[in-house]
This record gives C-alpha cells, sequence and structure tokens, in this order.
C-alpha cells in the first residue's frame, strides 16, 4: 500500500526544519523528496491501510509538522482481501 | 453493458516489485508536484510510458461534501484500488482530505444491499426487480397525491431532474423535498432576498486573495478541510491573512485564527447589528456602493414574507441605534472590543474580506434573517464585486447547489429557478416537458418538516402522506425530533416507507421495500458543487449484486405507470415522459435495465434541463463540455466559440450579463432596479434556550472523519478507527459541577427524547460553559432524538444547534 502525502513544516520552537527530516528519515516505510519553502513531498509504504493511517497521523503528529494533506492512496490490497 | 472508456491508459510492470516501485514513484511525483505548485504537471500514472496498464484511471468528483474536490479514481479488475488528487482540478489542486483519502473503500462496506428486500411481517424477503417496481407503481396509482419523494444534494443532477419531472411532470404533484432543506434552505432565502436570485457571486479563488477570512459559525478546518487548507498555506508562504473564527465553541479551525470571538447562540444576529451600527456610526461604510447599488429592507410583521417591505437609509440606521458595541456585547456575549475590531475592519476599504458559513447560519430559527444580514455587511461597507471580496455560503452535500437549488428538488421549485406558484414559469415548464397546459400542480408542496409530519400523523388524524420514497439519503437519523417526525412510522401499517441506498440505515430499519442502490462511479453522474461549479464523471465499476441506478429506479417506475395507462406519464403527443430516442429516432427502452446503458442517460436529461438554465442566467454548456472539464462555474457562455465559465457574478469585467460601462450589476434585483437588498433584522432570541429543568444548550454538527450520517464513512475502517463513536464534548467545570470524568457513560435528555453517550472533556472541541455538542455522524447515538424542530419562517429550515439539555451520569 502506498501513499504520498505533502507536509507543510512548521518551524516549533527548539527545533529546525532538519530536525524534522531526520525523524521522517528515520522511519524505513517514509521516503521523502525534495522540499519546496516549506512543503515537503514524502511517500509512505506500508503493509495495511491500518499501518498507512498510523504512519499518515505519526506524521501529521510530529513537532515541526503544521498539517498534512494527502496526494495519492493506493489501497487495492485491502478491497481484494476482504 | 458497455463502459465508457477511460480517457487514457497507463503501463504495464511484469511483477510486483516493480508495479509497487512504479506506484511508489508516481506517487511521489505526484506529491512533489503539488508541493513544488508546478503547474505543468498532470497525473504522474496517466502520463507515464506508452506501456499499457491494468489500472485505468478517470476524473470524478468526491462524493462526500460540497467542497467538489475532484479525484482520480484507479481501477483494476473491476473494483477500484487507488485514489489520487487530481492536480489539474483548480478546486482541490491535487489535494485531498482524509475522507477523499478514503473515497474509493466506501464502494466496498462488508453488508452493500444487493437485492430488493420487501418486508413481510417482521422479516424481508428478496424480491424481484419487477416485482419491486410493480409494488411502487401500485402504490403510486392507488393514490397520486399522497405519495412523497424525499431525496437530497447527493442525488446527482440527472437523477434529481428525473425524481422532480417524475413528481411535478408525472403525478402533478410538488410533494418532493431533499435532505438539503436541514442543510442549507436558509442560505437559498437569504440570497434570493438580498439578490433576488440564490448562490454565491463568488468562488473558491476568493480564498486565495482575501485579506480577511471571517468564519461565520464555520469549521471548515475540520468540514471543508481542503478548502481551509488553500488559507493554511497561503499563511505558511508568509503570506498575510487574517483569519477569524465566530462561534459557539472552539473548534480545531480556532487552532489557526489570529481572534476567536465565543458567542451565544443567535448572537451573530446582534454582531451583524453591531458592525453595521459602527459603520454608520463611524461614516465607514462605503456611501458611493450603497447609494449606487443598494435598497434598504426590513421584515414586514403585518404581512410576512420573504421581501419584507422598502424603508429608507434613515429608517434603517434607526432600526440600529440600539446596537452599540456594548449592548451587543451583552446580547451575543462577544466583547464590544471585538465588535469594533470587527466593524474596524469592514470599514477599511484597502482590505479585501470574505465571509464563509455553513450550517451555523443555515440551521437557525432565524437562518433567512442572519444570511440576509452578512450579506447586508458586506454591501454596506462595499467589500462585494472584486475577488477577495465576496459573502459566500458553503454546503455540506456534494449537489446540495447542482441538484437542489438549480435544478429544483424543493418542494415550491421548478428548474433553473423556476417556482410552481408562479403561472408564467409553470407554462415554460410544461412547454419544455411537452405536457398538456395546466399540468402541473400551482400549489407548493409539503417541506421536510411537514411532509415527515404528515408522513407520521395516521390518516384518520389528518396524516394524508402514505407513502414516501427516500433515495440517497438517510432521514431516519437526520431528522430533528426524530420521536416525532420518523420514530412514529414504526407499527404504523397503513404508511408504506420505500428506502433506495447502498447500505442498511437507519432509515431502512422501518423500511416496508429496500432497494440497492448503485452509488458514485458505479454509475454516471454529475454533481454541482457550492461555487456554482458543474462537475461530470462516467460510470467506472458494475454496481454489486442487483443494486442499479437511483435514476433507472424512478424511470423504471414512471414506465410501469405508463404501461399501466397512468395518463400522467405521457405527455402531450402520448408518448412516454421519459422517452430517449436512439439515431433512427426509435425509443431507447431505458426502463429495462440491461438497455439502459445502451445511451448515456445522463447526458439526455442534461441536455434537456439545460434548456431550463437561461431564465436566472445559470447557463449551463454542453454535456459534452464537462466531459473534458473538472467542472465548470455556471454561467458558461461562448466567447469567440468557447465555452468560458464565470468566476464572479455581478460585477462589471467579471460577469458576462453585466452591462458593458456598470461596474455592479444585480440584474436579478427583487426591486427591479439593478440593485441588491441591504436587510435591518432585530435580535430575537433562539427558540429554545436553557431553563433550570434544562440547563445545557446542545449543539449538533459533524466531525472531520466522518460524513452526514456515517452510513459511508463508518464502514471504512481507518475512518471509523480513528473516530469509533459519538461523543457528548463538555466544559471542564460544567463536568466537575455534575462530577462527571471524562469517559464516564451520560444521560442527555431534551424535553423530546434521551440517549446514553461518552463525555468528552477538554476534547477536540472545546464548548464553552452551559454549553455541549454531539456530532450526528453516529447511528448508535441518535441525538436527533433530542433536537428541536423548530423552523425558519421562510426557508422553513430546522435549527440543530440550539436545543435545551440536561445531564446526568450514568
Amino acid at each position: 500500500m502506498i501513499a504520498s502525502l505533502v507536509a507543510t513544516l512548521k518551524r516549533a520552537e527548539g527545533s529546525s526544519f532538519e530536525d524534522t527530516l531526520n525523524r521522517l528519515r528515520q522511519r524505513n516505510e517514509i521516503e521523502i523528496g525534495q522540499i519546496y519553502g516549506v512543503r515537503l513531498p514524502l511517500t509512505i509504504e506500508a503493509e495495511s491501510t491500518q499501518e498507512l493511517e498510523l504512519l499518515t497521523q505519526w506524521v501529521q503528529g510530529l513537532n515541526g509538522i503544521l498539517h498534512v494533506d494527502i496526494v495519492f492512496a493506493s489501497f487495492e490490497r485491502s478491497i481484494v482481501g476482504e | 453493458m458497455a463502459l465508457p472508456q477511460p480517457a487514457q491508459s497507463s503501463p504495464t510492470l511484469s511483477s510486483n516489485a516493480e508495479r509497487r516501485n512504479f506506484l511508489k514513484t508516481s506517487a511521489m511525483a505526484a506529491a512533489t508536484a503539488v508541493a513544488s505548485g508546478s503547474s505543468t504537471w498532470n497525473l504522474p500514472v496517466i502520463q507515464g510510458s506508452e506501456r499499457s496498464d491494468d489500472v485505468k484511471w478517470n476524473k470524478a468528483p468526491c462524493r462526500f461534501c460540497g467542497t467538489g474536490c475532484h479525484v482520480q479514481v484507479g481501477v483494476q479488475d473491476g473494483k477500484v484500488v487507488a485514489v489520487a488528487g487530481d492536480r489539474n482540478a483548480e478546486v482541490n489542486k491535487g489535494l485531498l482530505c482524509v475522507k477523499g483519502y478514503h473515497v474509493g473503500a466506501a464502494l466496498y462496506g462488508e453488508d452493500r444491499l444487493k437485492s430488493p428486500l420487501l418486508r413481510r411481517g417482521d422479516k424481508y424477503v428478496a424480491i424481484s426487480w419487477d416485482e419491486a417496481i410493480g409494488v411502487i407503481a401500485d402504490r403510486i396509482a392507488a393514490a397520486p397525491s399522497q405519495f412523497a419523494f424525499y431525496g437530497s444534494g447527493q442525488w446527482t443532477i440527472p437523477e434529481g431532474y428525473a425524481a422532480l419531472k417524475f413528481m411535478k411532470g408525472g403525478l402533478g404533484n410538488n410533494h418532493i423535498d431533499p435532505n438539503a432543506r436541514l442543510c442549507m434552505a436558509s442560505a437559498v432565502t437569504g440570497f434570493l432576498a438580498t439578490y433576488g436570485v440564490d448562490e454565491p457571486a463568488g468562488c473558491y479563488d476568493d480564498l486565495d486573495k482575501c485579506d480577511v477570512l471571517i468564519m461565520w459559525g464555520n469549521n471548515p478546518a475540520e468540514m471543508h478541510p481542503v478548502l481551509f487548507s488553500r488559507v493554511v498555506d497561503r499563511r505558511s508562504r508568509g503570506e498575510k491573512v487574517l483569519l477569524i473564527d465566530i462561534g459557539t465553541r472552539r473548534t480545531r479551525t480556532t487552532t489557526h485564527c489570529n481572534h476567536y470571538l465565543e458567542m451565544k447562540g443567535h448572537g451573530d444576529l446582534a454582531i451583524a447589528n453591531g458592525i453595521a451600527h459602527l459603520l454608520l456610526a463611524k461614516k465607514t461604510y462605503s456611501q458611493e456602493f450603497v447609494s449606487s447599488f443598494c435598497n434598504f429592507k426590513a421584515p414586514d410583521d403585518a404581512n410576512p414574507n420573504l421581501h419584507g417591505k422598502s424603508i429608507s437609509f434613515e429608517e434603517y440606521a434607526e432600526h440600529l441605534k440600539p446596537y452599540t458595541p456594548e449592548y451587543v456585547e451583552e446580547l451575543s456575549g462577544v466583547p464590544a472590543e471585538q465588535i469594533r475590531l470587527l466593524a474596524d475592519l469592514f470599514g477599511n476599504p484597502e482590505l479585501k474580506i470574505t465571509s464563509l458559513w455553513c450550517m451555523g447560519m443555515n440551521q437557525h430559527t432565524r437562518g433567512t434573517a442572519i444570511n440576509s444580514m452578512v450579506h447586508g455587511i458586506h454591501l454596506l461597507s462595499g467589500h462585494f464585486g472584486r475577488p477577495g471580496d465576496a459573502p459566500t455560503s458553503l454546503t455540506g452535500q456534494p449537489s446540495a447547489c447542482g441538484t437542489v437549488r438549480e435544478v429544483g428538488t424543493l418542494s415550491h421549485t421548478l428548474p433553473g429557478g423556476r417556482l410552481v406558484a408562479t403561472p408564467e414559469h409553470r407554462q415554460q415548464t410544461e412547454e419544455i416537458w411537452k405536457l398538456p397546459p395546466g399540468k402541473i400542480n400551482p400549489v407548493p408542496g409539503f417541506h421536510t418538516v411537514q411532509m415527515w409530519e404528515s408522513f407520521c400523523t395516521p390518516k384518520a388524524e389528518g396524516g394524508v402522506i402514505d407513502t414516501i420514497w427516500v433515495q440517497v439519503t438517510n432521514p431516519g437519523q437526520t431528522l430533528p425530533n426524530l420521536n416525532k417526525l420518523f420514530n412514529k412510522k414504526e407499527g404504523m401499517k397503513e404508511k408504506f416507507l420505500i428506502v433506495s441506498d447502498v447500505y442498511p440505515t437507519a432509515t431502512t430499519r422501518l423500511a416496508d421495500l429496500i432497494l440497492p442502490s448503485a452509488m458514485w462511479v458505479e454509475k454516471n453522474g454529475m454533481f454541482g458543487n457550492s461555487e456554482r461549479r458543474t462537475q461530470q464523471w462516467f460510470k467506472m465499476v458494475e454496481p454489486p449484486g442487483e443494486a442499479r441506478d437511483d435514476c433507472w429506479q424512478t424511470i423504471a417506475v414512471a414506465h410501469r405507470l405508463f404501461e399501466k395507462g397512468f395518463d400522467g406519464m405521457k405527455d402531450r403527443d402520448g408518448r412516454f415522459l421519459f422517452e430517449v430516442l436512439d439515431q433512427e429516432s426509435k425509443p431507447v427502452p431505458i426502463w429495462n435495465w440491461k438497455n439502459y446503458y445502451d445511451t448515456n442517460v445522463d447526458q439526455h436529461l442534461f441536455e434537456e434541463y439545460r434548456l431550463f438554465s437561461r431564465l436566472k442566467h445559470k447557463d449551463l454548456a454542453p454535456y459534452a463540455e464537462y466531459v473534458k472539464a473538472r467542472g465548470l462555474r455556471w454561467p458558461v457562455v461562448q466567447v469567440n466559440g468557447q465555452w468560458t465559465e464565470t468566476r464572479h457574478r455581478f460585477a462589471g469585467g467579471l460577469d458576462p450579463y453585466v452591462s458593458n460601462g456598470k461596474r455592479i450589476q444585480f440584474y436579478h434585483s427583487s426591486t427591479k432596479d439593478d440593485r441588491a437588498q441591504i436587510w435591518f433584522h432585530p435580535w430575537i432570541p433562539p427558540a429554545e434556550v436553557p431553563d433550570a429543568e434544562y440547563p445545557f444548550m446542545l449543539c449538533t454538527g459533524r466531525v472531520l472523519e466522518h460524513w452526514h450520517s456515517g452510513s459511508m464513512t463508518r464502514r471504512i475502517p481507518e475512518l471509523s478507527r480513528a473516530m469509533p463513536t459519538a461523543y457528548v464534548e463538555m466544559n471542564a467545570a460544567d463536568a466537575a459541577d455534575a462530577g462527571i470524568r471524562n469517559g464516564d457513560q451520560v444521560i442527555v435528555e431534551s424535553r423530546r427524547g434521551s440517549m446514553e453517550i461518552q463525555a468528552w472533556i477538554e476534547g477536540r472541541g472545546k464548548p464553552p460553559k452551559g454549553t455541549v455538542f454531539v456530532p450526528f455522524f453516529d447511528e448508535t447515538k441518535m441525538v436527533n432524538n433530542l433536537t428541536l424542530d423548530a423552523v425558519d419562517p421562510f426557508s422553513k429550515q430546522p435549527d440543530y444547534k440550539k436545543s435545551a439539555v440536561r445531564i446526568r451520569k450514568v
């Protein structure tokens, strides 16, 4: 299952954009793209829709993330499996 | 049955890994294009290499709210397998909210209805479609005037048009009304009372241009998140946009706002008057705009009517005199300084100000009044007619504008802004429908609350409606005061409820006949969103089992009546009312399901419907233009041979119907002088206010994860897990006073009903002391057993935001 997001970054107190990017890089399921201003494209790859959802929520909950927009989602495995 | 072919195809990859890599690359490309703001990007899967893939992509608007985001839908092996935001769509620019992200999964809940079910005693038995159509036709033929049709803004435009023609043309019966009566009827009456014609003058572009965005009882961060994201995004790029939240509780929207003005219920009426008072007192209103383009109105108490009575500027000023900031503070609870802040903003001609609202102003027993008053502030201050300067209402349903307001599926309307009570409008409609003169009933039918009250009243006591057919909505959960307007149907054997839906719901629970419907991309469709944008999509997958299009269901019943010799389903030449001819001028038997997609029924219905669109300058383009576009905003007119949409109405240079040389022209003015009406309405208290017996004010509403009654989104595991059940939001001090802790079960009860529910203190929303909030998406927690059914006198829309309740711990 693959999704892509655009995360809007914020300058949280005591941390930099780089801190946020490093936290994202630590997750194998997440690949980050080239940052444009405060907007960061990234993909999430997961085994299940639940995992995809949890990872999306984790990104949204990071201190340096203002908000997350979803751009792309595939979910065929969850449908085929049901 | 042939499916329409998607516009383009995309590559095939030999292995799963290769395909996964391709999807991942595509997904990253899509996100990068959105993040970079590239204007040249197209959906990468579609623009991939020339190899063909098993995944076929095509466009569709999202199924859920009235924003009208466009998605690209990926289909493989007859199933929807992927959804992407459509970068080419101006509405969402490639983005989706959490509901849009999961919209494809809404098709695949495990309990889809798959065959017609007829109640026999306490059980349902599966019956054939032929038998089901016969049951409905027999009920209607036996008593056509006692039949009612109840739909919603989830009807596609052709579906709603067919239902309207079936009722008003075929049966000569005006008892048709939509769920939209409960959502945005007061927005309609507000526009009519102000401009003489319905729907916003502005569009979503205003969100990209405004300096100040004022949200009146509105929570777009949860209800219209993609639109709100456009504004937040501007700020993240360093643009200055002042956000102001005027509300009765803190929400996710509040956290983004510069100012939060916490008001009491109906405080908005006082606030609007307070702003107008200060604009006059400080002479910061736009004298030029007012003297050139506006008249003044006040309610006509001796003869209450939508257009009221004309008053002079001096009388208007006299009415406003009492509404000093201090008096407004007393009425609304909003500090006088914040009223002055609003008045100063409106008094600054350099700023561009957009107002947004939705249910907070519409679900209001003075909904028409507050809608008119917010328009009035914009007119009085001259904040109108420039991109970014606009009073704009939003809708909750995907085609509340397209199907309800434009097609005219309300009990008093005909297509294209016509009224059943106007002889000329009936004549025009009879001409287009080829009906015998005098066929259309001139008396408006029952509006929603009347319709259901009549249905739930025994015939012997005057309840004349004995059969209701519900399509695309869930009144068993969404009507107010359910114990009066819906639950009483249980056990009333003389009443017959027909429900077409995709899943079992609170409404099917009491149905006598349940019909399985196709949904979204299982059928062709067209929606009209909140910014006058008409959108089109093609069927992409087959519906499950025996599920069939709502529009086919309506036409099949019409044809069964025609076969029975029912005169109403014949035009004046004796031909079937919904006749569609093939290229050899032979009727296509679209009433047979196997033949329904032999032709594009949507296209035939739409081409007929658009003949109605010119009267109120809501011109629609030919169907084929919508196939090419991601929606077009009406009026759509031909300019140099090109069909061209209109972003801003009534403004010279922007609206093709404004006469040359005029800056502003309200060409549907109710006073026939090209002027809009600025209204005074007095503040009055809500229909029900807390007292010693019921000390809390209950507000109901929605949450980010669920749409409407939750019948689709609660079947999407991710959304259901994220927000599994309804709750009552309480103020921490109130909870402490009652000994209620987070997670405690409590009884919430009103004079009309009660419910047991979990308390959430200091949760997502934060209601002030003395108020509580319960979302209505959860059919296991029916908050509408408690709500009041008092309605606005003109729009007939109920107030779901102000019911007095009491709370006790279980």
